[in-house]
């Protein structure tokens, strides 16, 4: 350390000059509840365009128990995106693949078991209504997705595009679970493009925010060592 | 053991109080940490120099990330998973930069392929072996052998499972027996250690 300490001078007068008391972050879990009155305002907005389906055709246990799992899959994603964002305590990919996994899988057969008891829609006629599904999901979503990513933009993610994926498809999930209850139609060419295809156009938002988030981080180290 | 957890909390106290604006709290941060950090810095790079470049630039990166610590977490994990940032990003720039340039490979400096060997001169040959095992395995191997993380924390740290972790340390141990031959302590004896 000797032999360079000019430099090590500079890093303390650099540090010096910059030093101020900052407020550390809060656990993951509370920051998500930071977010928490966007994602129950955006998730109850349906509301006011829509009515509920009719619930008595799926059954009570259908209808509500999926929702709840859904959700927790959603915020088990959320909290995994905002702890990627904390050095030496990034999630592992096993978690983080097997979480992705059972969300889907779990999306994916509940509407399947909807369709098996209710089915509704087909493929010619169900174009606008995949096209509508599509939209209003990926409206649900949105603020959810930016709110999260603004919390993670305030960390140090080590895998910028991963927590962007994790992000865009945990705010899906939470859109998707909402979304159920106002959408009649259950053929599966509609939950997988409307639905499902909701869920991963948010994911791969969320990636290519990250993507432009690695930019802009390789943009400034580039800035710092030229 | 007890004298980790004496110096973990010791260096929690120091982070708080460092977020908590004290330039004092840096500087004792500063002369716990450097060392380490430098020579994993180094063991990545496999360059003493560079290790020491970057261990000033993660101390500014730590500075910039300083309310990402959590309080009441380890602080040495914190500051190891922002180190390997800052080289991960500095070899990404490094990478972009030579497929920019135009200078001919032969131009091109070459890499100090022993330099790991420095950072463990009592041990003749340890350094050359160790270079010989893939960066995950050494990664691993290092960060718990020589600077005694769990495996858990390693796993937190590098983004996989505790288990992961313990099968590349171990499978790093099994390339350094096979290069260094049976001269090698067992795992078991160098994690009690």
């Amino acid at each position: 350390m000797n032999e360079r300490p000019a430099e090590l001078q500079s890093l303390r007068a650099i540090i010096g000059d910059e030093l101020k008391p900052v407020r550390p972050l809060a656990a993951p879990w509370v920051r998500l509840l930071y977010i928490a009155p966007i994602a129950v305002a955006a998730m109850i907005m349906p509301y006011l365009y829509h009515q509920i389906r009719d619930l008595g055709t799926i059954g009570m246990l259908l209808a509500w128990v999926p929702i709840a799992i859904q959700l927790l899959l959603a915020h088990g994603l959320l909290f995994l995106a905002l702890r990627e964002g904390i050095p030496g305590w990034r999630p592992s990919q096993r978690a983080i693949g097997a979480l992705c996994l059972a969300a889907f899988t779990i999306q994916i057969v509940v509407n399947y078991l909807i369709f098996l008891r209710a089915p509704m829609g087909g493929l010619g006629a169900s174009f606008s209504m995949w096209m509508a599904c599509f939209r209003t999901e990926t409206l649900i979503g949105v603020p959810i997705l930016l709110g999260i990513a603004w919390l993670v933009s305030r960390t140090l993610p080590q895998r910028p595009m991963l927590a962007g994926f994790l992000v865009g498809t945990g705010a899906g999930m939470a859109a998707d679970s909402s979304w159920r209850l106002f959408c009649p139609y259950s053929a599966p060419t509609h939950v997988l493009l409307g639905h499902t295809g909701g869920i991963l156009i948010l994911g791969l938002t969320g990636f290519l925010l990250g993507y432009l988030w690695t930019l802009h981080a390789r943009r400034e180290e580039l800035g710092r060592t030229a | 053991m007890v004298q980790k957890d004496a110096s973990a909390e010791r260096l929690a106290e120091l982070m708080v109080a460092y977020q908590g604006g004290d330039l004092a709290a840096f500087d004792a941060l500063f002369a716990e940490l450097s060392v380490p950090l430098r020579n994993y810095l180094a063991s990545l790079a496999r360059d003493l120099a560079r290790g020491e470049d970057l261990m000033q630039e993660t101390f500014l990166q730590m500075h910039r990330s300083r309310q990402t610590y959590m309080p009441g977490r380890p602080v040495k994990p914190w500051a190891f998973g922002i180190a390997r940032h800052v080289f991960l990003m500095s070899r990404r720039t490094a990478m972009r930069r030579s497929r920019h340039e135009t200078n001919p490979r032969e131009e091109l400096p070459e890499m100090p392929v022993a330099a790991l060997a420095e950072l463990f001169p009592a041990r003749d040959g340890l350094g050359q072996a160790l270079a010989l095992v893939s960066e995950n395995r050494r990664e691993a191997l290092l960060l718990h052998h020589i600077w005694g993380f769990t495996f858990r924390e390693i796993g937190d740290m590098l983004g996989i499972t505790e288990r992961a972790a313990k099968l590349r340390a171990f499978r790093g141990i099994q390339t350094l027996r096979e290069v260094l031959g049976a001269d090698m302590p067992n795992q078991g004896q160098s994690a009690n250690a």
